[in-house]
């Protein structure tokens, strides 16, 4: 039986116990602790996978996800989104839903890939409305780190010790309970929709992963397109070439 | 792991004192905001070095008063500038004081330094890079094999940050020597290029998936598809993030469907 189906039924607790710890420590790595880059979204998704027994569905639903949002830097004020905790959630809510697929995003079979695209936007729209949850916490933490200043008059530096535990809190916590609001949303809402999606819409979903490298190879060939850069990604494109050329040569000789 | 000075007279660093510090620096961005960043991630880093100092009230809020400003760097680099910093510190304690303008402007400009260098060799070469070396591990049909070179990166890490305090604090001002060194920017052209090869190996691999995708009528759509995205996401300039670009496809993919 899906874990899905058992959501909020005694049996599935101790999962999204730990599911919801998983989460929290990925939306502290994010960025408030280590910064280890297993947040990110294809390495999260596979130990959300790993976690419910299920590696290939976090491979379906992080690697898409991970390629369309390549191109989002941390570099500057940029937009961040909230993609550990959400992507956590949704992976464990769709394990066992998902089995005989495929593995790559432009190699699924049609029933799958339309979940898979219908569940990359629920991350979609998770992300970007996190961002704001994101944004509001920085703000909070304006005040909280003037009110630890404002304590030194008595020379206790524990008080910054403690403003910085409380950033922390504040962060797991939200890890925690974004993981378990995206998957509760998942299990009871998005899931249970795709099948009464109208069929055109429920076709184009299908095609979503298939574009998803496509996202990732524009984010990354304007990243580096200098007239060097192109140089380099012009060599990697044909001896990604060459080789698949050589291996079918060689296949074909075989037989 | 007492590191000697061996220029000046400041007391080697304390074994526990340093552990202390480096595990605190992980924590550099927990309380980052958009006022002074990343400011009081450092004051805590530095608070094990400072309780060791036996400091009065004042000295105290004058010390957290100094460090409490605006201060923003790369997270994987800062542990250079906390090393010098705490190395300054000592120093400056040791002369009786009166070094507090030469260690805000080696805050100042040693950060923005290692901020440029970090951006340009974590974000923008490394990431990328190692992301996609992840996505093509994927081939191999082993799904939890991408999780090897993010096992890498995180390993190796946690390790130069260590270093890096070390190096910081044996090194004090002198990092700016070692900021000066041409070994970074070698460092981020070889991983620009690299991750400018790994994007055209992940546009062969792509073509090629297109490739078979146009062999079947029912899905040659999606090929047409596949260009549309890859010419929509270079038209946008990575200025609209990817989140959103997932939602303007939602109408292509109709488009295409329909066809």
């Amino acid at each position: 039986m899906p874990v899905a189906s058992v959501f909020l039924v005694d049996a599935a607790w101790p999962l999204w116990t730990a599911a919801a710890l998983l989460g929290a420590w990925l939306t502290l790595d994010e960025t408030s602790w280590i910064q280890t880059w297993f947040s990110q979204p294809l390495p999260a998704a596979l130990l959300a996978g790993l976690l419910v027994g299920d590696v290939t569905a976090g491979l379906l639903i992080g690697l898409p996800f991970q390629l369309a949002t390549l191109g989002n830097l941390p570099v500057g004020q940029s937009f961040l989104g909230d993609k550990p905790a959400p992507v956590v959630g949704v992976v464990v809510a769709a394990a066992g839903d998902l089995e005989g697929v495929g593995t790559l995003p432009w190699a699924m079979s049609d029933n799958g890939a339309t979940l898979v695209g219908w569940l990359l936007i629920l991350l979609a729209i998770a992300s970007i409305l996190g961002h704001q949850v994101v944004h509001l916490e920085r703000r909070l933490r304006i005040g909280w780190s003037a009110a630890s200043l404002r304590s030194l008059r008595d020379g206790n530096t524990r008080r910054l010790d403690q403003a910085q535990r409380r950033c922390l809190t504040v962060t797991l916590v939200r890890g925690a309970a974004t993981t378990l609001i995206w998957g509760l949303v998942a299990v009871k809402v998005w899931i249970p929709a795709v099948s009464r999606l109208p069929i055109l819409l429920g076709d184009a979903m299908a095609i979503l992963p298939a574009l998803c490298p496509a996202v990732a190879v524009g984010a990354l060939a304007e990243l580096y397109g200098s007239r060097r850069g192109l140089r380099w990604l012009g060599m990697g494109l044909l001896g990604s070439l060459a080789v698949a050329w050589l291996v079918a040569l060689r296949v074909g000789g075989a037989q | 792991m007492n590191i000697a000075h061996p220029h000046r007279s400041v007391p080697p660093a304390d074994c526990r004192e340093m552990r202390t510090i480096y595990l605190r620096s992980l924590a550099l961005q927990a309380s980052w905001n958009p006022v002074r960043m990343q400011h009081l991630g450092l004051l805590t880093a530095l608070l094990p070095w400072f309780r060791r100092q036996d400091a009065g009230r004042d000295e105290t809020r004058t010390f957290c008063r100094d460090h409490f400003g605006y201060f923003n760097t790369n997270p994987y680099m800062a542990n250079y500038l906390l090393g010098g910093l705490v190395r300054l510190e000592a120093e400056s304690r040791a002369a009786g004081g009166g070094y507090a303008r030469t260690i805000r402007s080696f805050k100042d400009s040693v950060g923005r330094a290692l901020a440029s260098i970090g951006d340009q060799l974590f974000w923008l070469g490394l990431h990328p890079g190692l992301i996609v070396v992840a996505a093509l591990t994927t081939l191999s049909g082993i799904p939890w094999l991408p999780l090897v070179p993010f096992g890498m990166f995180a390993v190796g890490q946690m390790i130069f940050r260590l270093m890096a305090l070390n190096t910081g604090y044996r090194l004090g001002m002198d990092i700016v020597d070692l900021l000066g060194s041409s070994i970074w920017h070698r460092l981020i052209l070889v991983c620009k290029r690299g991750g400018a090869m790994l994007t055209g190996v992940l546009a062969g691999v792509t073509a090629l998936g297109a490739a078979r995708l146009a062999g079947d009528p029912e899905t040659r759509a999606t090929t047409l598809g596949v260009v549309l995205a890859c010419m929509l996401t270079l038209a946008l300039r990575r200025r609209v993030p990817g989140e959103y670009v997932l939602l303007l496809l939602v109408p292509l993919a109709m488009l295409l469907a329909a066809l």
